[in-house]
């Protein structure tokens, strides 16, 4: 995101604060991507639909005061939409579900068509089953977001060298598990 | 052993989120929160003044009572000592009396 698109964002934000109806066109931008991110934690479409909107809901309430701290506005919108998932998984004390794309986890690998089975994919998810939850946050953010390492420690709340530290940590023991090659930086 | 579940699945199409966006409804629950919050501080307001108000009356009553039966709400007591060697003599230091 360029420094001119932030700045954009950030005069729709200020004019959101005397008027709400502003905050429409944030909310048609990030709409899509906020539902994909909850989506991929709960794997259930209405679910995912209450989650988004009262993602949006608290984001209009505290607009007031959001301050601007060296990351977009879409990572403010990604932290209040984790912290809405979380705070339905502490209600219902249920599993954590993460649903990923197959297409993703393909891209991921860089295994396009060839030397892909079924066989590969299930010790994936087997892989994935026994990762922490907060070593697949930061997987997620990272492969399945494009999000930075800035980005990911605002929105999980952590330090950008926690969130490296926990990103190389994973990939490192997916490499000694499966000899496959991993899209290891999507950028820097 | 983790608690997580992971699921593969299709790519959600973006026809099928557009189903979910729906700005209006956000904005009119937007709306009913702000017409929620400002009744509960009107409330919280009207609470306020009316315990000022009570405790206002409060005291006029206590104030108004006062006046009727000063009597009643006496409450310095005179105190005369009994001799002048009520006030036992402190020493102030060992073997010192104060004169």
């Amino acid at each position: 995101m360029t420094e001119a698109e932030i700045q954009y964002e950030y005069a729709i934000l200020e004019r959101s604060k005397r008027n709400p109806n502003a905050f429409g066109e944030l909310y048609e931008k990030y709409f899509d991507r906020i539902f994909n991110f909850i989506y991929r934690q709960t794997d259930d479409e209405e679910l995912t639909d209450d989650l988004c909107s009262q993602t949006f809901l608290s984001a209009l309430k505290n607009i007031g005061h959001y301050e601007f701290r060296g990351v977009p506005f879409s990572a403010w919108l990604y932290k209040i939409a984790s912290n809405e998932v979380n705070k339905h998984y502490r209600k219902k004390k249920n599993n954590k579900v993460f649903s990923i794309e197959e297409v993703r986890v393909r891209e991921l690998f860089e295994q396009a068509n060839e030397d892909w089975d079924e066989e590969i994919l299930q010790k994936l998810l087997q892989y994935f089953k026994e990762l922490p939850t907060d070593m697949l946050q930061v997987l997620e953010l990272r492969f399945f977001e494009d999000k930075d390492f800035k980005e990911i420690a605002f929105i999980l709340d952590i330090t950008e060298s926690g969130a490296k530290m926990r990103t190389y940590r994973a990939l490192d023991r997916l490499r000694k598990n499966f000899n496959l090659r991993i899209k290891y930086d999507v950028k820097e | 052993m983790s608690r997580n579940e992971i699921r593969v699945r299709r790519t959600i199409s973006p026809g099928q989120i557009a189903r979910h966006r729906n700005y209006s409804k956000l904005m009119a629950r937007h709306s009913r929160y702000l017409k929620m919050k400002r009744s509960i501080i009107a409330l919280v307001y009207v609470l306020i003044l009316v315990l000022m108000i009570m405790l206002y009356m409060l005291v006029r009553k206590a104030e108004h009572e006062r006046k009727l039966h000063p009597e009643k709400y006496k409450t310095t007591a005179s105190f005369e000592p009994r001799d002048a060697n009520y006030f036992p003599q402190i020493p102030i230091a060992i073997g010192i009396t104060a004169e």
